[in-house]
């Protein structure tokens, strides 16, 4: 098991040098000369050739390239990642400081629609082709064809303005949580329990089961003590993969409810062409990804036997 | 000796779109209390449905008719409550194909324990030695690490002694056996030879349903053979006469196709399940078949203590 | 392949002729729309923020344009860019991810890398770096061929990634062991045991991936970095129809149910698909 994990972990150190690459890259795929550009946009001026000189040389452009990517990624292994052009904060602190209210939504909706997904996926699958299975897969059809942001303006309509039940935007109270939560879980839950339901079922289907009914199990000993624990390895590592899902809706879902969260900061960011900060962002949420699925790998080699157990 | 298990009149359709497969159509069966019946007969003949329609195992879209008795009571009419009590104690399944019939994230020993938990009342604990106790009495050993492991550290064969272990563990009255000899190599069949009769000796009011196509294993087994075509039965007899002089023109045809017998083909190809062969399922291939054979579907009679389903006989 | 040419089998199958019908519906409005609908782009002072009306049926907007008229047209925009970026992803994708796949060895690694670094990035944040980087580098604000390009750049790589992972499959099997043995040559191979296989998976994928790349062009739409108003684009009205959400709610309803239908008629179409290429294989307990 050991080599499994190291594998893995060999695997990635490219992937995540090459993100690191695309993240730094980003200022560079510009025609034209980027010096010239960045001062463009933090004084709003044509930029006088003195003044690109100048910049050019202080900030270390004038370097070749690989010197700056090298620095670049020097300075952000350590969580450096510049200083925000728009309000000239270090922006790691900026992304410290949005960090909670992004993972208050986060936990939030993951909880609630892990939690329905399996509930609503396990239903499906006893009573299957009954109505609550037709239902199921109606909504779950629904889920993933609904944008998030439309969903949540009909929310926000139909609680908020008509009936002046919970506040439509801002962020302080749990009432500012319920509307941006059930938005997001909404959709997210949909795709989620169709995959639920596809394992199970096709577990379902599995010789092994056939042996646990003919020892005179019932169907709901069958699905708990012998399915379920099949399809944890399967619907584990797509949840984990799901958090990609996931972090596409938060980018819509806070600037809907105006939620001041991570989202909401990089559409902000792009806006005002504040390039250290998007660098930061998307550095990081790879990062984060490529985190969460290594230990997803490591995880699966845990649960599933037959990895923890082989030579 | 009493009747154990009566098929009646069975008939099996799988519903497959807006095709109907007759797998099994019109089977008539006994099987007696600590007998061994083999069921013998080609791929595709219906055997595996059979067993698998005793305990009621098949898929949702099949379209199940007639009686099973057993204990005085109709299988195919009883609350699936239950049945549940009956699978597992009563009668035990054996299956095929044993890298697949077993749970690979759980421990062998846990799996093996199951029906004792289940329907003996036993706590988890003393379940769990039972269940050493029989794998060691099956030849897997050490049996205390090995019920620890997965299946997917057993071997083919120890997997299948597991399986025979997890079936014998709440001494039923019928063991229905599927194919136990599929993809085992000549060598080792041997083996499973010796672990059926061992299974025989632990428990001599054992009856067996063995489901095959390999004859010489049966031989070697059987004290009444069953054979059949086409999802019918077409022949039962005891195991001397088959083997010596079987009744049925097909069972003629498969003792005459084995190695030591010459390894005579049978002629023809084998009947289509959804549009199967008018009047006797075997005319088509058999030697003896007469205008009577092409029309009239023979029915299952008593000849010489046999049963037989031949216009020969009738 | 047999499936392809059977077009009663596609008729057949309910989810798929859902799906077809409703996308064709959104087809036949859009390019009638010069017939049914009015000028989207006609502002009208007097009457904005009316409700929906005889004349307005869908109601006006903060400008006074037509709604009705701008859904329409609205239809012709989202179809005809998604349809062009999954056509262009789908080339450029499987024509990497294959070659990608067959040549394997070190220039599989590499593209195998790179489709990997592509997909650890959330694609939304990257599509929308991609438009904040192409809107500094051509400095001008984001419209129809920023959001075309900077989708295709991270649409590519889906297509990459599935093609390449059946190639790489397909390479193993016997029937083209069988057929390397017997003399084929790459080619042959390719053409004649590779792409048939491939064919009927990336339909279904092509199929559900318009679906995916309208939700993101809307959705590209409604933060203010896609194709930018006067030009009726269905995610764009609803970013403005957010502003005006109290008194004039039909500003928000009538795009957003829109999307929802062309998604939806994709995603039937692609699950309709996918069953016909891909049947689950049934069980054969009968032995």
């Amino acid at each position: 098991m050991i080599k499994y994990i190291s594998k893995r972990i060999i695997h990635i150190i490219p992937v995540l040098i090459g993100v690191s690459f695309i993240s730094f890259s980003l200022l560079y795929v510009f025609p034209g000369d980027t010096a010239e550009l960045i001062v463009m946009i933090n004084t709003g001026t044509e930029p006088s050739p003195e003044m690109v000189e100048k910049f050019r040389a202080e900030s270390g452009l004038d370097k070749p390239l690989h010197i700056q990517y090298i620095n670049w990624l020097s300075k952000a292994i350590r969580g450096d990642f510049g200083t925000s052009w728009s309000s000239g904060e270090p922006v790691m602190n900026e992304i410290m400081e949005t960090l909670p209210a992004s993972a208050k939504l986060f936990f939030s909706t993951f909880a609630i629609s892990v939690g329905f997904a399996f509930l609503l996926g396990i239903l499906s699958t006893l009573y299957k082709d009954k109505i609550i299975d037709h239902a199921c897969r109606i909504w779950s059809l629904l889920g993933i064809s609904i944008p998030n942001f439309w969903l949540g303006l009909v929310l926000i309509w139909i609680f908020a303005v008509h009936f002046h039940l919970l506040p439509a935007f801002g962020y302080g109270s749990m009432e500012h949580l319920i509307l941006p939560v059930l938005t997001w879980s909404m959709s997210f839950m949909a795709i989620k329990t169709r995959f639920i339901r596809t394992t199970l079922l096709e577990i379902m289907n599995e010789d092994y089961i056939t042996t646990a009914k003919a020892k005179g199990l019932s169907e709901k000993a069958v699905v708990l003590k012998h399915v379920l624990r099949n399809a944890m390895i399967p619907i584990i590592t797509y949840l984990a993969l799901g958090m990609s899902h996931l972090i596409i809706g938060s980018v819509i879902v806070e600037t809907v409810f105006a939620w001041p969260g991570l989202g909401s900061f990089l559409v902000k960011s792009v806006f005002t062409r504040d390039f250290p900060v998007v660098q930061a962002l998307i550095f990081l949420s790879a990062v984060l990804i490529i985190g969460v699925n290594l230990v997803v790998d490591i995880l699966y080699a845990l649960i599933d036997p037959r990895i923890r157990y082989s030579d | 000796m009493n009747n154990l298990l009566a098929v009646n009149d069975l008939h099996v359709d799988f519903l497959l779109g807006d095709i109907k497969v007759k797998a099994v159509n019109g089977v008539n069966l006994e099987i007696k209390e600590a007998e061994t019946l083999c069921l013998i007969g080609e791929s595709g003949s219906g055997k595996s449905v059979l067993g698998l329609s005793i305990l009621k195992l098949l898929p949702s879209n099949v379209d199940i008719n007639g009686r099973i008795l057993f204990n005085n009571k109709d299988l195919l009419k009883l609350p699936e409550k239950e049945l549940r009590k009956i699978r597992g104690k009563e009668i035990a399944w054996v299956p095929q194909s044993p890298s697949t019939s077993l749970n690979p994230v759980l421990k062998v020993g846990y799996q093996v324990a199951e029906p004792m938990e289940l329907h003996l009342n036993m706590d988890k604990k003393s379940a769990w030695s039972k269940a050493v106790n029989l794998l060691n009495f099956f030849g897997i050993h050490p049996a205390d690490k090995r019920a620890e492991e997965y299946p997917h550290q057993f071997s083919g064969g120890m997997r299948q002694r597991a399986l025979v272990a997890m079936g014998t563990s709440t001494k039923p009255k019928l063991i229905i056996a599927d194919e136990p000899t599929k993809g085992v190599d000549l060598i080792k069949k041997v083996n499973v030879v010796k672990l059926f009769e061992q299974i025989k000796r632990n428990n001599d009011k054992l009856s067996l349903l063995l489901i095959t196509h390999d004859i010489p294993f049966a031989k070697k087994l059987a004290d009444r053979v069953g054979v059949m075509y086409c999802g019918q039965v077409v022949e039962v007899s005891n195991a001397e006469t088959f083997f010596n002089e079987p009744l049925h023109p097909y069972s003629k045809a498969l003792i005459r196709a084995l190695p030591s017998r010459g390894l005579k083909p049978i002629k023809g190809i084998t009947p289509s399940m959804v549009n199967p062969p008018k009047g006797c399922k075997f005319h088509p291939r058999c030697e003896f078949a007469t205008e009577k054979c092409r029309n009239e579907e023979p029915p299952f009679i008593e000849y010489n203590g046999s049963f037989v389903r031949c216009h020969l006989y009738d | 392949m047999k499936a392809i040419k059977n077009l009663r089998y596609y008729l057949n199958n309910k989810t798929f002729f859902t799906g077809f019908a409703i996308i064709l519906l959104i087809v036949i409005v859009g390019l009638l729309a010069p017939f049914v609908a009015n000028d989207p782009y006609k502002t009208d002072m007097v009457n904005r923020l009316s409700p929906p009306s005889y004349e307005h049926p869908f109601g006006t907007d903060q400008l006074g344009r037509d709604l009705f008229s701008q859904v329409i047209y609205g239809a012709r925009v989202s179809l005809i860019v998604a349809l062009s970026i999954s056509l262009i992803s789908m080339i450029l994708g499987c024509l990497i991810g294959a070659i990608s796949g067959y040549v394997g060895g070190f220039v599989d690694d590499i593209i195998g890398r790179i489709i990997d670094t592509f997909l650890s990035i959330p694609e939304i944040i990257l599509n929308i770096a991609m438009v904040g980087v192409l809107m500094v580098s051509l400095n001008i604000g984001s419209s129809i061929w920023i959001v075309i390009l900077a989708v295709i750049i991270t649409n590519w790589v889906s297509y990459a990634r599935i093609t390449r992972g059946m190639v790489l499959s397909l390479k193993e099997r016997e029937f083209v062991n069988l057929s390397k043995s017997a003399g084929a040559s790459d080619y042959w191979i390719l053409f004649k045991h590779i792409i048939p296989n491939v064919v009927g998976p990336i339909i279904v994928l092509a199929t559900l991936n318009v679906g995916n790349v309208i939700m993101t062009i809307s959705s590209l739409g409604f933060l203010g970095l896609g194709i930018q108003p006067p030009t009726p684009e269905w995610g764009a009205i609803l970013n403005s129809g957010k502003n005006y959400l109290m008194i004039a709610p039909w500003i928000a309803t009538f795009p957003g149910l829109a999307i929802m239908c062309a998604i939806l008629g994709f995603n039937l179409m692609g699950d309709g698909l996918r069953d016909i290429f891909e049947p689950k294989s049934r069980r054969s307990v009968y032995e």
